[in-house]
């Protein structure tokens, strides 16, 4: 209903604003049905923005990021209890499975003796239950303790003011009224609201910080947990075998199905992503309400100077910076710790230990094609790539944290002086450079078929995650240098050079014909035909889907011929470009 | 286990089968198909000459089939190094880049073909909601099909876990078809010109979310099909958050219109009188 008003209102408006120059009446009427929609799109915005400026309010303080903390806690305990519940079944899923998958083997092979099954099942119990308590028990409570108390606290010192807030403020941003407020986040800084929010600010920030604490105890017990693994005399190469095939189910309780022991996403999906979800909202929190204003204090001391800086960008790069190091350091640490499994896998086959094929029952897939080839070199083949691509990941985490930490560094060293800032910012740029191709390249090996991250886990996402926060962090640095540099007698108050700039790059195509005022409408209106008009609105997002499409496509096509290069040079003993060039390309281009 | 040496034998020899030409072959036609709309987006007047005479629409509309046959043949086929036989990620760089690629060529191809026209809310997520329990009806049958000999076989209720497994299935099933069909009804009926189109949609939507909150938890629970991540673990919590985001905005829309309307209408009557 509100969208439809919307609409016709906009129409309307429209179509009085482009009435004055379209004197022949069948032009006017051609005008009018090309150029409105594009203002509804400025009063209307995509659905996607619509639900996200419902749902996600920007402030930290809102207390909707509270509720999220306290939902996700108690969800995370929820399936925590819930995996308790089926801890026998969880372990019992690989026999099944296995024995769903390979009827043909002899019969009996999983027929246990009843007396050792009852025991097994107790011990898995008591474990699973101990590992909630010691694991889970302490981040879930302790989130959901706090986060209640804050939410009670600010309801209770606030009213019921801070649960609408977010609705009304992202309904008056979809009616496009608080547009000039929105644009200045320093007149915004100095609102009422953001005065008490300052005096609010130490003790949720205490808050933050106890949540973050006990949240990031919690990933690291769960997502780094000790693998269960026979150890001692008492261990016999039976044992050994069947921890190595069987590990990837077993060794999930330690982390109740969160993980298993390479960090990969375990059988219970739901207390992995509510486990992170709980200690991101946790460290966002600590560093909304303690880092954030201190360094926007910081650098609130340069907004007097001329320099076309956007303090906004550096208070936020800050974060981002932190974010960097906190996915570096998660790579270095679950890198290390699966270098540890592939060490012990890799002695284990330089002992020189066979295997019996019965018991090698892995996944219905193309992988088990090959596993199951008695002749077939897999082992010696493969393990190196895993072994060479494991340490590359190592190397990857360790430079990237130490690339973030300079960066870090830096960033603080711009808010010192203004004589300091170029400096810092070109080394945060080459920083953030480095970073950037250091896990566009590597990252590829570690992400990529035979290495570490080849499934989705704690390490994939930690190098994914880096990987585009660089990115994110390069353009920012290129933006704030190209500020840097523009003229200072080019201001945004200068309505002449404004309106310049926006017909330049109207010509150039990077700015949206209606976010032009009228009398820009009128000069192009005399140099622009409408043809070229609708191309100018319509080019810029054209391009911007051809490109990712181009990008993602070629991303999946390397992924895939990776794949095929190890396929190849297991299964042929061929190297990847002998065998592809003459049979692949031919075969499947032109048959 | 003598099939299963014939398929070695036979792999063997040839690593490269038709599912894995095509998933090279695919990527590539859309990598040349992109790239030659790109450079011609560069300049507008090759863009516009393109866009007049719809060479863009039929080009998306080809790269958006390329990507959506590559799609199932990555999802399903048995030589994939995407995922496995139960669904589950095995190469993480192709299956979210297949998703990624496949989701930006079909908003690319919708740009194209609805250019000009004006979107409603409500209609863009009961398809959003339709195209999400397609992926979760396929995912299921996928499922399906790897236990479904098992399931029917009477010693699995001799079995709790695996019976429940079996069970959990089987709901999934028709939740994803409840979810196809309310959302085809619901766009259906969007058209057609209904008295108290609202009601009937407000009713959809309570039905979806609760239908969903309980179902999330049984289809990605622990002993669930979707315990693990792939198609269907996704397509699940899709599914569950756009029946929250539509359930709020039904709610607001059916109070607008006969809560709100009615304390509207009352004052309205009272001052009539005085306007006469």
């Amino acid at each position: 209903m509100h969208n439809k008003n919307r609409q016709e209102e906009s129409t309307l408006a429209s179509f009085t604003s482009f009435e004055s120059f379209s004197p022949a009446k069948k032009k006017k009427k051609f005008v009018f049905q090309t150029y409105s929609r594009r203002t509804d799109e400025e009063s209307v915005p995509s659905t996607t923005q619509q639900i996200l400026s419902r749902y996600i309010p920007k402030e930290l303080s809102m207390i909707h990021y509270w509720i999220g903390l306290f939902l996700s806690s108690f969800l995370s305990l929820f399936f925590a209890a819930d995996a308790v519940l089926h801890c026998k079944g969880m372990y019992q899923d690989d026999d099944q499975d296995n024995n769903r998958r390979s009827r043909s083997l002899e019969e009996g092979y999983y027929e246990y003796n009843d007396d050792s099954e009852e025991e097994e099942e107790l011990d898995i119990q008591a474990k699973c239950i101990q590992v909630l308590k010691n694991k889970i028990l302490f981040p879930t409570v302790s989130g959901m303790l706090l986060s209640g108390t804050v939410i009670s606290f600010l309801i209770r010192l606030n009213g019921s003011k801070h649960l609408k807030e977010p609705l009304n403020k992202a309904k008056i941003r979809m009616t496009g009224r608080n547009q000039s407020a929105m644009q200045n986040p320093i007149q915004n800084a100095e609102s009422l609201e953001q005065r008490e929010q300052k005096r609010q600010a130490p003790l949720l920030g205490f808050a933050g910080f106890l949540s973050s604490i006990a949240w990031g105890r919690g990933i690291f017990a769960m997502m780094l947990n000790e693998p269960w693994r026979c150890r001692g005399n008492d261990c016999n190469d039976q044992d050994d075998l069947e921890y190595v095939f069987r590990q990837s189910t077993v060794d999930e309780i330690p982390s109740l199905g969160a993980v298993n022991s390479m960090g990969e996403v375990g059988s219970n999906a739901n207390l992995f992503y509510f486990s992170w979800i709980s200690f991101i909202l946790s460290v966002s929190l600590c560093y909304g309400f303690t880092c954030s204003p201190f360094v926007h204090n910081h650098n609130s001391l340069d907004v007097t100077s001329n320099k076309k800086l956007s303090m906004h960008s550096y208070r936020v790069r800050m974060g981002t910076w932190i974010s960097s190091t906190i996915c570096c350091l998660v790579v270095t640490f679950v890198s290390t710790r699966i270098w540890r499994e592939i060490v012990a896998f890799r002695e284990y086959r330089i002992g020189q230990k066979s295997f019996d094929d019965d018991t090698i029952e892995l996944e219905d897939d193309f992988w088990s094609i090959i596993l199951k080839d008695d002749d077939n070199p897999f082992y010696s083949k493969f393990l190196p790539i895993m072994f060479n691509r494991t340490q590359i990941a190592i190397m990857m985490g360790l430079g990237g944290t130490t690339i973030s930490s300079i960066a870090i560094l830096a960033h603080w060293y711009v808010g010192q002086g203004d004589a300091a800032l170029p400096m810092a910012l070109w080394v945060e740029l080459v920083l953030s450079l480095l970073q950037f191709l250091l896990f566009g390249i590597a990252g590829w090996f570690v992400t990529g078929s035979g290495g570490p991250a080849q499934s989705v886990g704690v390490l994939y996402y930690a190098t994914m995650a880096t990987f585009l926060i660089s990115l994110r962090i390069f353009i920012g640095c290129i933006e704030e240098v190209i500020e840097a540099h523009v003229p200072v007698n080019i201001s945004e108050d200068d309505e002449d050079n404004t309106s310049f700039k926006k017909n330049l790059n109207m010509v150039n195509g990077s700015t949206p014909y209606h976010s032009m005022d009228s009398p820009s409408i009128v000069s192009a209106q005399s140099i622009l035909s409408r043809n070229t008009l609708e191309v100018i609105n319509y080019r810029p997002g054209d391009l911007r889907r051809w490109a990712l499409i181009a990008t993602f496509s070629s991303l999946n096509l390397g992924s895939i011929l990776d794949s095929v290069s190890i396929i190849l040079l297991v299964c042929t003993n061929t190297t990847f470009c002998s065998h592809l060039c003459p049979r692949l390309l031919l075969h499947a281009f032109f048959l | 286990m003598e099939i299963d040496q014939n398929i070695d034998d036979e792999e063997s020899e040839d690593p490269i089968d038709r599912s894995l030409q095509w998933m090279i072959f695919a990527p590539s036609m859309a990598i040349l198909i992109s790239s030659f709309f790109f450079f011609l987006t560069l300049r507008p007047q090759t863009y516009y000459f393109a866009v007049k005479h719809k060479i863009t629409l039929l080009g998306s509309l080809i790269n958006f089939s390329f990507w959506c046959s590559n799609l199932f043949i990555t999802m399903h086929a048995k030589s994939s190094f995407a995922v496995n036989g139960r669904g589950e990620i095995i190469t993480a760089n192709q299956y979210y880049f297949s998703w990624a690629s496949c989701s930006t060529s079909f908003l690319n191809f919708l740009s194209y073909l609805n250019r000009g026209k004006p979107e409603s809310l409500l209609a863009v997520l009961w398809s959003a909601i339709l195209k999400i329990s397609l992926v979760m009806i396929s995912a299921i049958h996928h499922v399906w099909g790897n236990i479904r000999d098992n399931c029917r076989d009477e010693s699995i209720y001799e079995d709790g876990y695996h019976h429940l497994f079996c069970r959990r299935t089987e709901f999934a099933f028709y939740a994803g078809y409840t979810g196809f069909v309310l959302s085809v009804l619901l766009l259906v009926l969007r058209v057609c010109p209904i008295n108290h189109f609202a009601v009937i949609e407000v009713i959809a939507s309570f039905i979806m979310m609760g239908l969903f909150t309980f179902g999330t938890y049984l289809i990605t629970g622990i002993d669930g099909p979707g315990q693990v991540v792939g198609d269907l673990y996704y397509a699940t919590w899709g599914v569950l958050v756009f029946s929250l985001v539509i359930g709020e905005t039904c709610w607001e829309q059916f109070s607008d219109q006969y809560l709100n309307a009615e304390n509207d209408e009352s004052t309205y009557q009272v001052e009539l009188p005085e306007i006469s």
